[in-house]
This record gives C-alpha cells, sequence and structure tokens, in this order.
C-alpha cells in the first residue's frame, strides 16, 4: 500500500461526512446508500507479517480472505472462525466489520475470539491503534473487539492482526434426520454437553425432516471409532468425505443456497430461541439454517420485509440484512443501547461515519 | 465534595458492620496482592445486593467521591488499591450463581462469585468453566472480568474475554446497563469484548454471562527436566511446529521449582534447571493419539527425566506445584514484584537470557514461572521491601523487563493487566493517538474519573 493512498483516504474522512469503508462489497446489503462517502479498503490489501510459528499474522484489511486461506494452507493452518464469502471475494476488514463467522466457529470461537489488535482510521483521519500482534494480552482497552460488528461506522479498519490454529488434516460429515425440530434439539444439546470434538454443528430443515449436519476434523485413522461414537447419539447416519465433503460446507459458507432475488438475514439465537423462530419461518416455507449449534439463524427472505420485522419484534429477536438490495437492514427487537451510543460519541464525536 | 454528608447517607444505605470507617477495619482494604502499593480509602462498604451497589455507585456520583471495586484483591498490579478520599466496593458478597442453564451452557453469576464455584457448580451438567488462574481458588469473576484474567489454558480456549457473553453493570453515575446476550453471535458492535479488560474504569460488573465447555473427558499431563531454560523453550518451538495445540505449556525455572518444592512438595526432579509441563485435553481418540506426538517430541528435545501423570491425583499433583509457585517464591523472599510482559513465543528463550543479564545487574534474584505456549512471561523479582532502595532497583528491573517485552514485539501485560503499576509502560507500547482514544471513551463514559481512577490510563486525574 503507498502511503499517498492512505492520504487520500484521510481527505475523504476530513471533508466528507456518513462515511462508510468497505472492502470486497460481497455483503449487498450492508453497502450500497445513498448520500455516503465510501472509502474503498479494499485497495488496501496485502500480507503484511505471517508468523506460523507465533500462530499470528497481520494484513491489512482489504486483503482477500482467499489470500490469507492459502498463505495459510502452506503451513497446514487455518483462521478457525471460519469465514464465509472466500469465494465471492470476501476482505478481512469485512469480515471484522461484520462480525461473520462460518459454521466453523462452533470448535473454537469466531472472529472476535481470533483478532488480536487493530489499526484504524478515526474521524480525524488519525491512525489509532489497539491491542497487539501477540496471541496474549491486556493492555489498554480492546478496541479491536469493539470493531467486530462495527459495520464500517467507528472507523476505517486498515491493518488487522489475528490468531491462528493448525488446521485438522481431514474432515468427515455426518447427516442424520430427525423429523421433528424438538427430537433434534434433544440430540443436539446431549451432545453439545459432551467433549466429542465437533467442529460444525448445523441444522438443516429440509422438507418434512431436520438434518442435524455434524463435521468432524481430525486424523483420518481416528475417523471409524469416533462416528462409532456418535451414532450412539445420532442413530442412523449418512457419511461424507473427500471432496464431496469439501464442497458441501464451502457451498454453505458461499450461500449458494441463497436465491438470487432474496434477501440474507442473520438472526442471533440460541438452541432455546430456535424453536419458535422455526415455527414462524416453516409455517412462511422459508429457506433457511441455523449454524454454529443454534446460535445462528440464516435466513433466505423472500416476502416483504417488514412481515420479518414484526415478528422478531414479537419474539424478541433481533436480525441483520447481509444480502439483497433492501433500505431495512436492522429488523427485529433493539433496544436502546445506552452503553453503546456513549462509546460511539467518543469515538466519533462529530457524527463523521453512517450511523449503524 | 463533602465527605460528612457522604458518610451520612451511606450510614443510611449500610448498617454499621457492613460500613467500615474505622482504621483497624481499614488495613485489610489498603493494598491488593501488590503489597508494596497502599493507600487508605475514605470508607470500606460490604454491599450484599446488586441494589446497593448501584446505591452506592450513585451517591458516589452524586459526592463526586471516587470508588475503586474490590473482589478479593488478588490483583497483582494495583487494580484494586484505593484511592485517598475515596470508597472501596467490596464485591465477595455479592456470590449468588444465579443460573446454570445446561441447554444453552451459560452461567448467570454475580460478581462476587469465586472463580473455581462456577466449574463446581457446572459441574453436574458435565460442564465447566475455562478461564483458570492460578488464584482461582479465590479470585472472584469481576476481577477476572476487569483484568480479562488469562491462566494456563489460553493458548486454546482463549482469556476471560473468550467466554464472556454478556454483561449487567452500573456506570460510574448510576446507569444501569446490559450488553451482550445469551447467543454466541451477534449483530452489534462487540461491546461486551470492550467491557472485558478495562479495569474497572466503565464502573461495576454487577452479573455476568459465562460460556461453559463440555468438561474434558482426557488429559495427558506430561512433566520433562530440562538441564537449561533455553533446552525446555525449544521443546516448547517443537511441540507447536509438530502442530499440536496442547491446552496447557507451562515453564518453571530452578528457582521456581526449589520455591514450589519447599511449599507443597509436588515431587518435582530436584535436579531439573528447568521444568516444562505440556498438557493435552479433549476427546478420549484424539488427546491418545496426540499423546503419542507429543511424546516423540519431547523424547527427541534433549529432556532428562520424563514423567507422564497415570491418574487424576498425579495430574493435580504436577499442578499444584505449578500452580502455588507464587504463594512458594512469597516463602523464599517475602517481597516480590510480578511481571507479567509477553514476547513472541519464538522470542523466550532470548527474553529468558535478557532477564537473567538484568538479574545480574541489578543484583537481583529472579525466579521464572510462565506460560510458554502464549509466550506470556512471569518473572518474579524477589526483594527486600525493608529497604527502599532495594523495591526502587525491583521496580526499575521490573521496566527493564517490560521495555525488553515490548521492543521484541510483545506487550506490557499478558493477564494481569496495567493497574497502577504499569502505569509508566503504557506509552512505551501506544502512541498518543491510541492513548488519547482510550481517554476519550473513559471521560465519555466516566467524565468525574469516579471509577477506579489513576489506574490503567496514564494521565488520568
Ligand atoms: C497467587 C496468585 C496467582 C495468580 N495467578 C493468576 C493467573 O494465573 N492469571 C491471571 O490472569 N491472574 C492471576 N493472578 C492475578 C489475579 O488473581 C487476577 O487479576 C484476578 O482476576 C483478580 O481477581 P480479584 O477478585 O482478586 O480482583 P481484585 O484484585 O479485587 O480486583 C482486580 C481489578 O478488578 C476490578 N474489579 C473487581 N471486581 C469488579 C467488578 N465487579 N466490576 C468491575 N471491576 C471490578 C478492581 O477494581 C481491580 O481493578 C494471580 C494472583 C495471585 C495472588
Amino acid at each position: 500500500m503507498d502511503n499517498g493512498y492512505l492520504e487520500e483516504l484521510g481527505t475523504k474522512i476530513q471533508t466528507g461526512n456518513n462515511l462508510l469503508a468497505f472492502g470486497g462489497q460481497t455483503k449487498s446489503a450492508l453497502l450500497a446508500k445513498d448520500g455516503i462517502t465510501a472509502l474503498d479498503i479494499g485497495k488496501i490489501s496485502g500480507i503484511l507479517e505471517y508468523l506460523p510459528d507465533e500462530y499470528t499474522f497481520t494484513a491489512y484489511a482489504g486483503t482477500s480472505l482467499y489470500t490469507i486461506n492459502q498463505m495459510l494452507a502452506e503451513h497446514d493452518q487455518f483462521m478457525p472462525f471460519d469465514p464465509p464469502f472466500i469465494e465471492r471475494g470476501g476482505t478481512l476488514g469485512g469480515t471484522v466489520a461484520s462480525n461473520l463467522n462460518g459454521p466453523g466457529r462452533f470448535r473454537y470461537g469466531g472472529v472476535r475470539d481470533f483478532i488480536l489488535g487493530v489499526k484504524y482510521l478515526d474521524y480525524q483521519a488519525k491512525l489509532v491503534r489497539s491491542g497487539g500482534k501477540v496471541v496474549k494480552n491486556a493492555a489498554g482497552f480492546d478496541i479491536s473487539k469493539l470493531m467486530v460488528g462495527s459495520l464500517g461506522g467507528l472507523g476505517a479498519m486498515i491493518e488487522l492482526s489475528f490468531k491462528v490454529f493448525p488446521k485438522p488434516p481431514e474432515y468427515r460429515t455426518v447427516i442424520s434426520r430427525f423429523s421433528t425440530l424438538e427430537e433434534l434439539l434433544d440430540t443436539l444439546v446431549n451432545l453439545t454437553a459432551n467433549s466429542i470434538e465437533l467442529f460444525c454443528l448445523d441444522i438443516e430443515p429440509a422438507s418434512e425432516v431436520y438434518n442435524l449436519t455434524i463435521r468432524l476434523g481430525g486424523i483420518p485413522d481416528l475417523f471409524p471409532k469416533r462416528i462409532e461414537r456418535l451414532k450412539q447419539f445420532v442413530g442412523d447416519i449418512e457419511i461424507l468425505e473427500g471432496d464431496h465433503e469439501r464442497s458441501f460446507w464451502d457451498e454453505i459458507n458461499e450461500f449458494s443456497w441463497v436465491p438470487e432475488d432474496t434477501l440474507l438475514i442473520k438472526v442471533p439465537i440460541t438452541p432455546s430461541s430456535v424453536e419458535t423462530l422455526d415455527d414462524f419461518l416453516s409455517k412462511n416455507e422459508i429457506q433457511r439454517r441455523y449454524s454454529v449449534g443454534a446460535n445462528v439463524a440464516w435466513i433466505a427472505w423472500s416476502k416483504p420485509v417488514d412481515i420479518i420485522d414484526k415478528h422478531l419484534k414479537k419474539i424478541k429477536l433481533a436480525g441483520l440484512t447481509i444480502l439483497g438490495q433492501t433500505d431495512q437492514i436492522r429488523l427485529g427487537f433493539r433496544e436502546p443501547d445506552i452503553f453503546f451510543q456513549r462509546i460511539k460519541n467518543a469515538l466519533d464525536p462529530i457524527g463523521k461515519w453512517v450511523e449503524i | 465534595m463533602n465527605t460528612e454528608s457522604f458518610l451520612d447517607e451511606l450510614s443510611r444505605l449500610y448498617p454499621d458492620e457492613k460500613l467500615l470507617t474505622k482504621p483497624a477495619q481499614l488495613v485489610t482494604y489498603e493494598s491488593d496482592a501488590l503489597t508494596s502499593y497502599q493507600v487508605r480509602p475514605m470508607a470500606v462498604v460490604l454491599p450484599e445486593t446488586q441494589e446497593e451497589v448501584i446505591q452506592t455507585v450513585r451517591l458516589c456520583h452524586k459526592f463526586e467521591i471516587p470508588f475503586v471495586a474490590r473482589g478479593s484483591g488478588t490483583s497483582l498490579s494495583g487494580g484494586s488499591l484505593p484511592v485517598t478520599n475515596g470508597i472501596v466496593i467490596a464485591l465477595n458478597r455479592l456470590n449468588k450463581i444465579i443460573e446454570i442453564d445446561p441447554k444453552i451452557r451459560i452461567a448467570t453469576v454475580e460478581c462476587g462469585v469465586v472463580n473455581i464455584d462456577v466449574s463446581l457448580a457446572a459441574a453436574q451438567y458435565g460442564l465447566y468453566y475455562a478461564p483458570d488462574p492460578s488464584s482461582q481458588l479465590i479470585c472472584t469473576i469481576g476481577g477476572n472480568l476487569a483484568f480479562n484474567a488469562g491462566g494456563a489454558h489460553c493458548l486454546k480456549y482463549g482469556m476471560t474475554s473468550n467466554h464472556v457473553l454478556g454483561i449487567k453493570a452500573v456506570l460510574p453515575d448510576g446507569e444501569v446497563v446490559e450488553i451482550g446476550s445469551a447467543s454466541l453471535d451477534s449483530i452489534s458492535p462487540d461491546t461486551v469484548g470492550l467491557f472485558v479488560g478495562s479495569e474497572g474504569l466503565f464502573g461495576i460488573a454487577l452479573e455476568v454471562k459465562l460460556r461453559l465447555l463440555p468438561k474434558p473427558e482426557a488429559y495427558r499431563t506430561v512433566l520433562a527436566a530440562y538441564p537449561s531454560l533455553e533446552a525446555a523453550g525449544n521443546a516448547v518451538s517443537m511441540v507447536i511446529a509438530a502442530g499440536l495445540l496442547p491446552g496447557a505449556i507451562e515453564i518453571m525455572d530452578e528457582l521456581a521449582i526449589e520455591a514450589a518444592e519447599t511449599a507443597v512438595q509436588a515431587g518435582y526432579p530436584r535436579d531439573a534447571v528447568a521444568l516444562l509441563i505440556v498438557e493435552l485435553d479433549g476427546e478420549t481418540e484424539i488427546v491418545d493419539w496426540e499423546f503419542a506426538s507429543l511424546m516423540e517430541v519431547i523424547e527427541e528435545s534433549g529432556a532428562g527425566e520424563i514423567r507422564v501423570a497415570e491418574n487424576d491425583e498425579q495430574r493435580l499433583q504436577i499442578w499444584k506445584g505449578r500452580k502455588s509457585a507464587f504463594s512458594a517464591v512469597g516463602r523464599i523472599s517475602e517481597d516480590y514484584l510480578v511481571q507479567d510482559g509477553v514476547v513472541p513465543r519464538s522470542k523466550l528463550s532470548h527474553a529468558l537470557g535478557e532477564i537473567e543479564r538484568l538479574g545480574d545487574q541489578y543484583n537481583l534474584r529472579v525466579a521464572n514461572v510462565f506460560h510458554a505456549g502464549d509466550g506470556n512471561l512471569h518473572p518474579l523479582i524477589l526483594f527486600d521491601g525493608r529497604d527502599p532502595a532495594n523495591l526502587e532497583n525491583a521496580e526499575v528491573l521490573a521496566g527493564e523487563i517490560l521495555k525488553m517485552c515490548v521492543n521484541l514485539g510483545g506487550s506490557i501485560t499478558g493477564e494481569h493487566g496495567v493497574g497502577v503499576e504499569k502505569l509508566e509502560y503504557v506509552p512505551t507500547m501506544f502512541e498518543d493517538a491510541d492513548i488519547d482514544t482510550m481517554i476519550a471513551i473513559r471521560r465519555e463514559i466516566d467524565p468525574g474519573e469516579l471509577a477506579n481512577r489513576g489506574k490503567l490510563l496514564p494521565f488520568d486525574k
């Protein structure tokens, strides 16, 4: 990255209003707004440091996830939060700003658990740093975590440092079918109280059944025994392996199952709230997945958006539109967040950045 | 500030036995585990309910009285050191475990709950709370949250921050807020992540939602003795290079081994110059497989004696020495300072060599026990507190070590926080713009700088 471009961004920050940073433009709903001053961070890309022995890397925010994955794969490492939209051109900064995690988050945690540090341009175009580059650090307020989910509304991230982990050599996926969600959830709860190490634990509603899809990672020799053990919990299963297995999860993480003309909505849930949400979605015949052990719902919404907005309000859940064209990005139940408002006032006292 | 009216109103909130103002009652609260710093507060209150805490903070706000939250006072950086003319809000009695929900694997607890008690309460569901600072038998969840406490298992499991999902807090102006939720995912900026590690500067966490994990079904704990710290450090690099992700990788040096042996008779090999503890945990099949690769690595690493814990008792025996190392060192020298700088793991050997050199230069003994997997050093600098010059010398040495950590690309603190003790070194790690931003946040949350004044930020009042 040349400093000239940083200066250009600086000028935009100083002269513009309604600032919004963007990267690979893969999350369509979070972008297009009239009257914004767009800051193209996608132009600031490249790996700054990768230390496989330290399990850490630092890269410019506009670096594509694809590039990072390739780099990590050479040392049998990976980003355990399993970022989505790799093929579509997602960037590291965009992943942090929108707090997007893939199904693999189940095993070790999300973006927030692996981010180590950030450098960002603030409302005065000053470069501010928080956190560090080492795997453990407790010095100062952790603004890097605050950037997770900030949707470009607190500053323009320029540089990010992350912790990574060794990648399991192979995976297997086990699919079992349940006739009701309730039955499936009983199994899910039993399974998650057990110390079997699951990489992904997703629920896939299909016609008349609910599939529980479980991904195991590790040494191939151990899979037969581990799968036998899983069967004690889930009963009859179908097993996926090899390329087929890989593309199964890749497609999920690219959201190829979401039709072009629908909105993709993310709703944080818990195994206790998923059933109420599912009642409504299944009645409306909506395509959906529940990921990360029923901690997030991904909804391909094809009807007028105010219907789901109203319903989410009623059941006290909140959603964020990630893909598609709509003015309603935030949906459902939202209480005034006094603490965040104060933080926002501190980081953006003159209201330079877009409202999030 | 009208102290008399303040104390008068406070006494309406608390009966005598819960409002301490007599010098003899205040002594216990004059310092935390960093005993070389002492300040007598104006008063100490012992609330038993969240409402009492809220009312107390509101009173402090009304009268502009600074307050310091205190859990068990085990802070090693002066985090819970009182402020002159301020009060201490001692939170140990807010110790209700409100709910353990095995379905969503969350414990909702009050801030004064002791760390280990969360795991004890969750055990009936096969769950546990992962962060395990060595002080876990006494330190509180509120103190852990304020300092983003770590422990021996951070490389694989992360720090406190990675296990806190929601916080109910009273801000320094008495406003009560709830942030975060029971879901692992979120669609808002991660304010919980910002709150954790804020060292009490954002007010008092009253109630916390903690993520619970299934208890690992298998452990394999290996103890290996080495002829030098460098050799033990190299073994750590070899373990990592083998692609293993142990739950814990710890090292102790000769002086720490000697202290631990004397104090708790952990049965460590006495002739070892350095001890490495590696623990694998998780699913039985996987742990067994990893154990075989680990042993190959350890056997090639130049270790002398190698011991493998054959049962839980032996495992706990290995940990007993490590976890009691700080207090054990306290037996060989009444006064010591613990630093907890971090260096990149590959620079551990270099950093330890430097510490040894600096120790010689300042003529002070330094014991080392540390979280090697995270590069998190814990040099314990032994000194004679009766001699002020000796303390000053120890502090200068501690500062030199911190600067070295930053120069090597690390941090001044991995888990014990800045507190008052490392204030001076914050600018070695952060630029003006970074510190100004933190101050801006502080001022927006607490313009009067009432909550834990004089900690973490170098330019507080
Ligand atoms: C022998 C020994 C071993 C230790 N080992 C470790 C270790 O392995 N890892 C590690 O990380 N630390 C360790 N520590 C340090 C210490 O135990 C931790 O920092 C712990 O988190 C402090 O908890 P506490 O309840 O004692 O808090 P205190 O010391 O009472 O307070 C610590 C800080 O938290 C603030 N605080 C307390 N409660 C609240 C609340 N409810 N809301 C807001 N702020 C609050 C205080 O104001 C203070 O700033 C060790 C300490 C000792 C003495």
